[in-house]
């Protein structure tokens, strides 16, 4: 956890982490007892769970920027490797070039969407005042996914619905996409990776090259 | 212009919104079911120019007029201008519902106009949504969606921004058939009404068309992504969320090229 976090947002977050550990573990204990649809049924309860400790984390993050996005990146990154499904995130921006490209190539891609990602919260982490979140429904999806509807509001704010997809890898769920009414931020990353691709006539190398100048444009 | 040049106005209106319709019509080959391919862009080679000639325009002026607006007007003065916009735009929306054959949405739209229009101070208030009557939007290119017209390919508008041909088409008929377009006999109202319109979308999103324009990889990569994606899932407005969303490791099974 970050040192920089308050004691009431550790607090929030230390109880939101146990009431997700909580139900994760009341889940785990009932799962192989229970039959079929109420296995759905705590698969889906996880699910929301998971979305509430995420969302609660994510808030309290933002509770506690410096107002320097560069020292707020310190706080961003460690948080998105811990709960984003980065490494399918990034094979499917990727496509079928990820099948082609070396493990370091895939390491330094990842690392440098990573980055990508860090800057643009960092820089963005402001925009939120003071925000309200709550889990509205939770939908499965396939391989063992969720897509969970959520709302954000606060009084600045008029409420949005904001979709997480989620996904199981090995360690268990973690968030591949946001949707906002509709738009995929994974399914438009993936079209200007692309795109950038097609402009360097398919080559990895420059693609990373121009993804680390962009990451510097950023802030 | 007199009430008969208003007339001759909106006949030359709706002639060419039903040429237009013909034309878009023909063009438009019907949706099949609504697979979304982000990356079939035919008109590329004209778009790209017409975005970066948007850009400019949106960097010159009406990025500057949306954050002095943010800045200058409070924000229940901000709602007060969106919700009068949105109850000009009412009736339009009634008349597409119809066409969708959306009887609840007709009927709740209209009811919506109807309160604050008369009680609402001419949709200055919008008493409706206080008592739970939430806005719906649609508009004509739904509306073709709805008749099972394809979308055509991605076009980006010159002043307008990203559209398809279905929706260029559908703005065209909407511009000429608006029953309170016809009642604005002043052409220079209605492109006033429209820069207001942009204004205040601009100012609503303005961090967000922000990210878009400035902050990404490919500006017109990221907006018209954004823009298909959007029209998709409105047009799939009452099916389950889940119903479009990509497969996030169909690569695992394709074959190795």
């Amino acid at each position: 956890m970050n040192p920089n976090l308050s004691a009431a947002a550790r607090c929030g977050l230390a109880m939101s982490c146990a009431r997700g550990a909580f139900a994760a573990l009341a889940i785990a204990t009932l799962v192989p007892m229970a039959p079929a649809p109420a296995t759905a049924e705590a698969d889906e309860a996880a699910a929301r769970a998971f979305a509430e400790t995420v969302g609660t984390e994510f808030l309290a993050l933002a509770g506690q920027t410096t107002g320097d996005p560069l020292k707020d990146i310190e706080l961003i990154r460690p948080f998105l490797e811990e709960r984003a499904a980065v490494t399918v995130i990034a094979r499917f921006t990727m496509g079928r070039l990820w099948r082609q490209m070396s493990e370091d190539q895939r390491t330094r891609y990842t690392n440098a969407i990573l980055d990508i990602a860090s800057r643009f919260l960092a820089r963005r982490l402001h925009d939120f005042p003071e925000p309200q979140f709550e889990v509205m429904r939770v939908f499965p999806t396939a391989r063992n996914g969720f897509l969970v509807v959520t709302r954000i509001w606060s009084e600045e704010l008029d409420p949005i619905e904001i979709e997480w997809r989620l996904v199981q890898d090995d360690s268990g769920l973690r968030v591949a996409d946001f949707l906002v009414e509709g738009i995929s931020l994974l399914v438009t990353y993936r079209s200007e990776v692309q795109a950038l691709l097609d402009k360097h006539n398919r080559d990895v190398e420059k693609l990373i090259e121009e993804l680390r100048e962009q990451e510097q444009e950023i802030l | 212009m007199n009430r008969r040049g208003a007339r001759n106005g909106t006949f030359r209106g709706g002639a060419t919104a039903a040429a237009m319709l013909f034309l878009g019509c023909a063009i438009l080959a019907p949706s099949n079911g609504r697979a979304l391919d982000l990356d079939s862009d035919p008109l590329e080679i004209y778009n790209r120019p017409v975005h970066s000639f948007n850009l400019v325009l949106d960097r010159t002026l009406l990025r500057n007029t949306a954050s002095t607006y943010l800045r200058v007007v409070s924000e229940p003065n901000r709602n007060i201008v969106r919700d009068f916009l949105r109850n000009l735009r009412e009736p339009m929306a009634v008349m597409n519902f119809l066409l969708q054959r959306d009887l609840e949405n007709a009927g709740v739209t209209s009811l919506r106009f109807a309160l604050n229009t008369f009680i609402g101070l001419a949709g200055l208030i919008d008493v409706a949504g206080e008592a739970g009557l939430e806005h719906r939007s649609t508009d004509f290119g739904l509306t073709l969606a709805s008749l099972d017209i394809g979308q055509g390919p991605f076009i980006t508008l010159p002043l307008l921004g990203p559209s398809t041909v279905r929706d260029a088409v559908g703005g065209v008929a909407s511009v000429a058939v608006d029953p309170v377009n016809m009642l604005q006999f002043d052409l220079g109202t209605r492109l006033v009404q429209r820069y207001v319109e942009l204004v205040e979308f601009r100012s609503r999103n303005y961090s967000l068309v922000n990210d878009l324009l400035y902050h990404s990889t490919d500006s017109y990569i990221a907006v018209r992504s954004s823009y298909l994606q959007r029209r998709t899932r409105q047009e799939s407005s009452g099916e389950s969320p889940v119903e479009n969303l990509p497969d996030l490791f169909d690569f695992e099974e394709e074959e190795d090229f």
